[in-house]
């Protein structure tokens, strides 16, 4: 659907794509002394057909990273492109274009709309940009997240796992040009988390969709192609895909700095 | 999004209808409002027209110096005969009105009139289409001892043809037999008052006015205008006596009443005015609260790429969801109003002529529009305080902001301020009932 303008390669070794693009974030809060940094200079490019996790202990600047690159918030300084769109200077019409062509949001709480059944949910982005669902990809993500009996039920019929799939669906169905994930287990038990994190993994390996997911769980970020580990606003680490045991010491790493 | 307004409003019933009691309460008063004041002139219109339905000229004594006990000039019965002698005269018969010298007297030997003005009329039987009066039951009296009620009395005292009823007017009490039961065009009753209707004789009698009328009622002939008719019965009347058109009779009398009529509708409106008012200032808060409430909502919404444009119409579409419903609703329940305030006024012994209800088309766009209207205009600043939700406030956590203690007590406050505006208002229509009923006397 969306047309993604690929970068042209530094070298004949092709790495993938990027299409998210950050340079140089800031975010400070206050001013002068008592300024205080959330991001310090970060720059960091999303692969295209990944997932990218985001990890670093609480006021690491994690949360902050993701609202910028999901432009629900602006940076001091720096500037951040989606599928070559700049996107820190846009308006709040534009904004709502990128978030309507390019961006899909899984949240921690689901977020889901109480009055609305489970596939109103699931089409609801669709139905806010004007546009209709492809029958046929409704049917294919309905499946691929496993709620074909329970469509017709509203969020308070779900349980949290069935919920947050219904969001998950909700976050595929206009084929962003990246889907960020924000603490997609936080509020799930072991089990019903690993179902959904299963869920996006699959959704990156057989949908090509582009993820960025902020997690504190290890067991999440096990799941990641890559790894970007915070400390005080900076990344401090930046590991391909790791087993929860290797990311546990990174993390410990960088707790202890 | 036109869904999630709707079902969210659904989901919301409760709070709603509580939103919705102040629209509909003032939107009642106003509908009932219109269709009383209406229904009393359509009453008085059928009235008018059939008291000159057929009468083109009019001749009335008037008084020389306006006061409750001068007497009103009488007309001589010779006049009479000279206007039936004009070529240009088709019919004319004279008549007797007295409002003050008799008393309808009822089984326990009480007044049936009481407060209300009783009325002694008499007229030519053989054109009784000159007269406002209509025969709903049995014929017109006919000689000493006949009489004819209107239908208002004998329903409300319960007598019927053949019933007899006591009569005193300058003397004793007098058994009269009822041969008909009268009517004022389509009207059962003129606020409260009692008519006994007898034959000229008897009237001239009981009032003493032997060979004199007080009005005589004149039908041109084809051919004849009014005005023609009118020139030539003038020489003809001594100078006490008023010569008058119909039609200007009728427009005087309409206007009369379309006066006292209108200040008892604004002043009804002016209640209905004020519930608005605070349905207003209801629904204002009310969808403030609930969208502070779903702050976590509407950002949601925002970040699924919803547009400022389409949150604003969302709340509106709430608001004028409610307005629109709570304006059908006040506006039927309006027609109940006018019913209570018609009751009120007959149990303050003040009966309205009534003809059937009237719901007029303005009634209904009025009513529909103002309640309408108004609910959408409050509910424009809560609106847009929801598109200024920023999107951010959907992963924030404890966006949902905690409940102040106003916002706590608001189901209470709302109840307390509707209760309140309702004790007003129930005491401002009886207010106004009393008010009203002294003007339509």
């Amino acid at each position: 659907m969306h047309t993604i303008t690929i970068p042209t390669s530094h070298d004949d070794a092709a790495p993938p794509a990027a299409v998210i693009s950050a340079a140089d974030l800031t975010r400070r809060y206050g001013e002068g002394d008592t300024a205080v940094y959330a991001l310090r200079n970060v720059s960091l490019d999303i692969a295209a057909g990944q997932l990218t996790a985001v990890m670093g202990p609480s006021g690491s600047g994690k949360s902050t990273l993701m609202h910028i690159l999901a432009g629900l918030d602006k940076p001091t300084e720096g500037e951040v492109s989606i599928a070559g769109t700049e996107i820190t200077r846009l308006d709040d019409t534009q904004l709502t274009r990128l978030r309507r062509d390019h961006i899909g949001f899984v949240f921690q709480f689901f977020n889901l709309l109480p009055m609305l059944t489970a596939q109103e949910n699931i089409v609801l982005p669709l139905e806010l940009a004007g546009s209709r669902p492809d029958p046929e990809w409704l049917a294919e993500l309905v499946g691929r997240v496993g709620l074909g009996d329970r469509l017709k039920h509203r969020p308070a019929e779900m349980s949290g796992g069935q919920q947050q799939r219904v969001a998950v669906a909700r976050a595929l169905v206009s084929r962003p040009t990246v889907m960020f994930a924000d603490e997609p287990t936080g509020n799930l038990d072991s089990r019903t988390g690993s179902e959904i994190l299963a869920l996006l993994r699959e959704s990156v390996d057989a949908l090509g969709q582009t993820t960025v997911m902020v997690t504190h769980d290890a067991h999440a970020a096990a799941i990641a192609d890559r790894v970007l580990f915070l400390a005080d606003g900076e990344i401090v680490n930046d590991l391909p895909r790791s087993s929860a045991h290797e990311i546990v010491a990174a993390l410990e790493g960088v707790t202890q700095r | 999004m036109t869904k999630v307004a709707l079902k969210g409003l659904a989901g919301r019933k409760i709070r709603a209808l509580l939103t919705a009691f102040a629209v509909i309460i003032g939107v009642s008063m106003v509908s009932g409002t219109f269709v009383l004041t209406d229904t009393m002139q359509k009453s008085f219109d059928s009235i008018f027209e059939t008291s000159f339905e057929n009468t083109d000229v009019v001749v009335s004594g008037h008084q020389v110096v306006k006061s409750e006990t001068a007497d009103i000039p009488t007309i001589p019965s010779s006049v009479l005969r000279d206007v039936r002698a004009l070529p240009q005269v088709d019919a004319a018969a004279g008549s007797i009105d007295d409002d003050t010298a008799a008393d309808v007297i009822g089984r326990d030997g009480q007044s049936i009139g009481g407060q209300n003005p009783t009325f002694v009329s008499a007229f030519d039987m053989s054109h009784p289409e000159l007269t406002p009066f209509r025969l709903a039951q049995g014929e017109w009296p006919k000689g000493a001892g006949q009489i004819a009620i209107d239908a208002g009395t004998a329903e409300k005292h319960d007598y019927s043809v053949g019933d007899e009823i006591g009569l005193a007017a300058n003397g004793p009490v007098r058994q009269y037999r009822i041969t008909g039961i009268a009517m004022f065009g389509d009207v059962d009753s003129i606020g409260g008052a009692v008519m006994a209707i007898v034959d000229l004789p008897t009237a001239q009698a009981l009032l003493h006015q032997q060979g004199r009328y007080d009005a005589i009622s004149i039908t041109a002939k084809d051919g004849s205008s009014p005005a023609e008719v009118q020139q030539a019965v003038q020489p003809l009347v001594p100078a006490n006596v008023d010569v008058k058109l119909a039609a200007d009779e009728a427009d005087d009398a309409a206007e009369e009443t379309n006066e006292g009529l209108s200040f008892v509708r604004i002043f009804l409106l002016g209640f209905g005015g004020i519930a608005l008012f605070v349905g207003a200032f209801v629904i204002f808060n009310t969808l403030s609260i609930t969208v502070a409430q779903r702050t976590r909502e509407f950002a949601t919404l925002r970040t699924l790429g919803a547009s400022r444009r389409q949150v604003l119409r969302a709340v509106i579409l709430e608001g004028l969801t409610i307005g629109l419903l709570a304006s059908l609703v006040g506006l039927l329940l309006g027609v109940g109003v006018a019913k209570g305030i018609n009751a009120l006024f007959v149990a303050l012994g003040v009966d309205l002529p009534s003809a059937g209800t009237v719901i007029a088309a303005r009634t209904i766009v009025v009513s529909l529009l103002l309640g309408t209207i108004i609910t959408v205009l409050s509910s424009i600043l809560p609106a847009r305080r929801a598109t200024r939700v920023p999107p951010i406030a959907a992963v924030r956590e404890g966006s949902e902001l905690p409940q102040t203690s106003m916002q706590k007590h608001s189901t209470k406050v709302a109840l307390g301020v509707i209760g309140a505006s309702v004790a007003a208002m129930s005491a401002g229509v009886f207010a106004n009932a009393l008010a009203g009923g002294a003007v339509a006397i």
